[in-house]
């Protein structure tokens, strides 16, 4: 086919620059190490790899917040620890006054080291975190939670409040506990009711009283409080709240379940007539109504009006700082086992980054070998379109005239 | 005979001198676009008779012609069209596609960026600084949304703006060729037997360059006077009359310029898509890609408004208030005029008022629409799809005037007020200027909304799986105060397995001072209700103008009519409640468009994958276009193009020739000499 001349130098230059921007292409890449630049390049893996982007940029977030509920319920632990602490030498400390030796003074001695175990423990709950608000508040972190009041009762004024991250697609993990969990919600000792009692000289006491039933527990129409009069050492008479008589028996046996209304009541002791005491609900005590019972117990000294009933009151209050202690084990071990969930969830993210950035460096990252062996090729192939160009325009009839 | 002796001579030479014109001209030109190599065709002249033979009386030049295949050149020109047509649309495509990977990028970098705050504020609510922190990456975030529909913005203006130089290219062609046309009309009525050669080529050179812009197509006639159609059959030159294209501002949208084809004080619309070549791929871009991403980029825009701000408005702030927009509503009154255009060619008497409301996001398609008002009623035409839909008559729909479609339902209203007149149209697109109007407008960090409202407590003595949740806050503020003394101290919800198969809950004021009767009572209950078992109940509190809703769900069997399963609901708010800042923070990974598919990186993503695609297509495409045509260019220089090898050897033949010419003349002289001698 004939050839013109214009044709010639036309096909030559788009072809020198045909092969110009291959190279340039090819050092586009090579600079930047990515097979991938623009969407244009490869529109597939682009969606791809923004697929791996997003799934990476959630398990950085997810990571982030870990790290947060990590330090938090770290820092609830060691708050933990110390309170467990402090109850266990509290509980030594009680166990010591339980003795017929001591005079006054030591009980007094006694009652001002209770008052500094109160008080260390006041601190741990009213404890801050490094955001300067408060961290057994609830939801109330700038208020105070805990605070002692002049008779030393303590007052609870942050909420029940849990505040919660999210770890994981579908994980949530707590980073505190509301003060009136941890500290005020300690079970009783005795079950669902506290005693008070009025009348006892047997040393008669209240080992257990449940609500064993719920389903039978009518507490509108046989309503607490629910008073035990024994009239004889075997006559027992309960009433309710509104004076109807729940439980009689003239055959009492000490250890026997009394059982009505869906309540149990178990009794130690052996009953002597005037024996009065009432039941009112409680499922939960305070842990500082406890410390202040015990600081007002040691306060009473040794001599106290009714020692029956002073030694009746020890074991309860013992059973119950045992209860005490047992929950703030109970609250360090809901730390650790968020922590370990967080752990869990870390090392699984640890393991799918691992997964996903391999994925999405095998689309986007550039294979050197290849793309130096294509740059190369792209550059013989102009060196070899230039040279050959030089030797053809040479060749003209005009040079042999 | 000597006498015509000299004649042959004087003939070759004159012969030869305009062959090696003609092989002159052809080197000269050998760089000249568009030129046809010329070639001079010699004929033996008549012999003139001897009475026994006829001797010949020499050579003459029959005609120059030039060298035209005009089968190869329409099919260059074709390929030229297709070429400038890929090309042009290779260049914008690649252009969109780099500025959706920068900008697109830094979109999705800022909206990380952001939500890495809120999940900051979600871990501590009260930090005034990690507030703040979240405020300055939402308007981080707007204004990379405002720079993306910038960089749209700056393509649309110089698409248009190569519109119109282009169509003034087109214009000066035409005129040009009229005037060509008219020499060339001349200078064939005369009496002359030549061609005008290079008017011819000048004629075909500037049809050439017609053709990168549009499709063109020749007719010629006996006088060699061509018409010139661009596009599917427009007549652009008309003989020796040209028509002139104009380019003007678009209706109802002016930034959709439309070119007219002007014919004296006349003009026609033209649909520029059509016309083929760079001028159809300008369009195509402008119309149909560039205006694809950007619908897609605001309906993003307008989908993370919305969500956002949805997400406030469930939470309470700092203050206790109901959590502000945190980015532009997306319904302000300028969003929603500036959704519909009224076309100009409206009747001036009709006074018809009309906005688009967006109701559901993730219903948005990105078609296009109109509503045209005809036969006393408004109806909507989907002209991506097809469909339509009749709205109603002017007025009607609840509340006064709102149309909202509902086969299918595309997730707006139209509303209108006013009368209209029979005809008129309106073009309507509901996600426009959402991505170039959105800001950041909360500017006081504490008016984040963290902490949610209320929140429910399960009693510790529950023994089922069953579970209250609040799953609807319409208004937090009202439900606060409905969940606190003085409305009530609390409210208790208890739920009970009453019958097998059959829950029965009563929703009560958990004030302890007076609790509620024993079940199934439910004397002086807010609410009450049975739910089967494997569903559940869901309630809105107050029942009156609920302010939020919970849903009973599982199986609350409780241990009976005295022990049902209780529930609490209180007053959660507090400066470290973040329980609606973790529900903002969830939206990254919600699905909120096309249907509730796609998250927002995803969306994003999409839209670049799809741009991206475009490009590389029509990359493929300007390759094969560019093969296409040097095949095409080929083929014509094949015939056409001048040979300097070529033309280098006829230059030796025609002097070679030229000296033997002359050497007969020589000759000539010689003979006449010897005889002239011979007779002195």
């Amino acid at each position: 086919m004939r050839v013109s001349t214009a044709q010639f130098y036309f096909q030559n230059a788009q072809q020198l620059s045909a092969k110009q921007s291959d190279v340039n292409e090819q050092i586009q890449y090579l600079s930047s190490g990515k097979r991938v630049l623009t969407a244009k390049d490869d529109a597939v893996s682009f969606g791809t790899l923004a697929g791996y982007k997003d799934e990476l940029s959630n398990i950085a977030k997810y990571q982030r917040n870990i790290n947060q509920a990590e330090n938090r319920n770290g820092l609830q632990e060691t708050s933990f620890a110390n309170a467990e602490d402090i109850m266990q030498e509290l509980k030594q400390l009680f166990i010591q006054a339980n003795n017929g030796s001591l005079n006054d003074s030591d009980l007094d001695a006694l009652a001002e080291l209770a008052k500094n175990s109160q008080e260390q423990l006041l601190g741990i709950a009213n404890i801050k975190d490094e955001t300067g608000g408060f961290i057994f508040s609830g939801f109330q972190t700038q208020t105070t939670p805990f605070n002692l009041q002049a008779d030393g009762s303590v007052i609870y004024q942050g909420d029940s409040g849990v505040r919660e991250i999210q770890i994981g697609k579908s994980v949530m993990v707590a980073t505190n506990q509301a003060g009136d969990a941890a500290f005020e919600k300690v079970s009783n000792d005795i079950g669902d009711f506290t005693p008070s009692y009025n009348a006892n000289t047997s040393g008669i006491s209240v080992n257990r009283a449940v609500v064993a039933n719920p389903s039978t527990h009518d507490v509108l129409g046989n309503p607490p409080d629910y008073n035990f009069t024994f009239t004889s050492a075997t006559d027992l008479t309960v009433t309710d709240g509104n004076g109807a008589v729940v439980f009689n028996t003239v055959a009492y046996t000490p250890g026997q379940t009394i059982a009505f209304n869906g309540v149990e009541v178990q009794l130690d002791g052996n009953p002597l007539p005037g024996d009065d005491f009432d039941l009112t609900p409680q499922e939960e005590v305070s842990i500082f109504d406890t410390i202040k019972n015990a600081i007002d117990w040691l306060q009473v000294g040794s001599s106290p009006a009714n020692q029956v009933q002073h030694a009746v009151d020890y074991n309860q209050i013992l059973g119950q700082l045992d209860q005490a202690l047992n929950h703030m084990t109970g609250n360090r071990v809901d730390a650790g086992v968020r922590l370990s969930l967080v752990d869990v969830q870390a090392n699984n993210h640890a393991d799918s980054e691992l997964t996903i950035t391999s994925g999405h460096s095998n689309i986007e990252d550039l294979d050197f070998a290849k793309a130096v062996a294509n740059f190369e090729q792209s550059q013989v192939s102009l060196q070899a379109a230039q040279q050959s160009f030089v030797q053809i325009k040479n060749l003209s009839l005009f040079n042999y005239l | 005979m000597t006498v015509s002796l000299y004649q042959t001579g004087v003939s070759g030479l004159l012969a030869s001198q305009q062959q090696l014109a003609t092989t002159g001209h052809n080197i000269a030109n050998v760089n000249t676009e568009g030129y046809n190599r010329q070639r001079a065709d010699q004929n033996a002249s008549v012999g003139l008779n001897n009475g026994n033979n006829y001797i010949g009386s020499g050579t003459y030049i029959q005609d120059i012609t030039r060298l035209y295949d005009q089968f190869s050149h329409r099919e260059q020109l074709l390929n030229q069209s297709n070429l400038g047509n890929a090309d042009s649309l290779h260049a914008r495509l690649t252009q969109l596609d780099q500025v959706m990977s920068t900008s697109g990028n830094a979109v999705v970098g800022s909206l990380e960026q952001f939500y890495q705050s809120l999940n900051g504020v979600a871990d501590n609510p009260s930090d005034s600084g990690l507030r703040s922190i979240v405020l300055s990456q939402a308007n981080v975030l707007s204004n990379n949304f405002n720079e993306l529909t910038n960089n749209f913005d700056n393509m649309t203006t110089a698409v248009n703006g190569e519109i119109e130089q282009v169509a003034a290219k087109i214009s000066e062609i035409s005129v040009e060729l009229a005037k060509i046309n008219e020499t060339i009309m001349h200078s064939n009525g005369s009496l002359q037997t030549g061609k005008p050669n290079d008017l011819l080529d000048k004629r075909d050179q500037l049809i050439s360059e017609l053709s990168e812009y549009t499709r063109v197509s020749t007719v010629e006639d006996t006088n060699s006077v061509l018409t010139v159609m661009i596009g599917q059959g427009t007549t652009l030159v008309a003989g020796i009359t040209p028509l002139t294209l104009r380019v003007n501002s678009g209706d109802p949208d002016p930034l959709k310029t439309e070119l007219q084809l002007v014919s004296g004080s006349s003009s026609v619309a033209l649909n520029g898509a059509t016309l083929g070549g760079s001028l159809a791929a300008s369009f195509e871009f402008r119309d149909e890609h560039l205006s694809q991403a950007r619908t897609e980029i605001d309906r993003l825009a307008m989908a993370i408004s919305s969500t956002l701000n949805d997400s406030q408005a469930n939470g309470l702030d700092l203050n206790g208030i109901q959590g502000a927009n945190i980015f532009t509503d997306i319904n302000t009154a300028q969003l929603q005029q500036g959704r519909v255009l009224a076309h100009s060619t409206n009747a001036p008497a009709s006074t018809a008022q009309t906005q688009i409301t967006i109701n559901d996001v993730s219903l948005l398609p990105t078609d296009e629409f109109e509503v045209r008002f005809d036969a006393g009623v408004y109806t909507l035409y989907n002209l991506t799809t097809g469909a339509n839909e009749n709205l109603g008559a002017p007025g009607s729909g609840t509340p006064a005037g709102t149309h909202t479609p509902t086969s299918p339902d595309y997730g707006f209203s139209f509303v209108e007020t006013g009368v209209p007149v029979a005809g008129d149209t309106f073009t309507v697109i509901p996600t426009k200027n959402s991505a170039a109007l959105m800001k950041a407008t909360l500017t006081d960090g504490s008016a984040i909304a963290a902490s949610s409202a209320i929140g429910v407590t399960p009693s510790s003595n529950n023994v089922s799986d069953g579970k209250v949740e609040i799953i609807n806050v319409i208004d937090p503020v009202a439900a606060q105060a409905f969940a606190t003394p003085p409305t009530n101290i609390g409210i208790l919800v208890d739920v009970y397995e009453s019958a097998p198969g059959t829950f029965s809950y009563r929703i009560y004021d958990a004030d302890p001072a007076s609790p509620p009767p024993t079940p199934p009572s439910v004397v002086g209950a807010i609410a009450s209700g049975t739910f089967p078992i494997g569903s559940n109940a869901v309630i809105g509190l107050p029942t009156a103008t609920p302010a939020f809703e919970i849903e009973i769900s599982g199986q609350p069997s409780g241990q009976g009519a005295l022990a049902p399963e209780k529930f609490v609901i209180d007053d959660a708010f507090g400066p470290g409640n973040s329980g609606n800042a973790v529900a903002m923070a969830k939206t990254q990974e919600q699905g909120v468009t096309n249907g509730g598919n796609e998250t927002f990186n995803k969306s994003i993503a999409v839209t670049t994958s799809v741009v991206g695609s475009k490009a590389s297509n029509a990359n493929l495409s300007a390759d094969t276009a560019q093969a296409l045509f040097t095949q095409a260019y080929n083929r014509n220089q094949a015939t056409s193009g001048v040979n300097l090898d070529e033309e280098a050897a006829n230059l030796l033949k025609y002097q070679q020739a030229y000296q033997a010419a002359s050497q007969i003349i020589s000759t000539a002289n010689t003979i006449f000499d010897t005889i002239l001698s011979a007779v002195r």
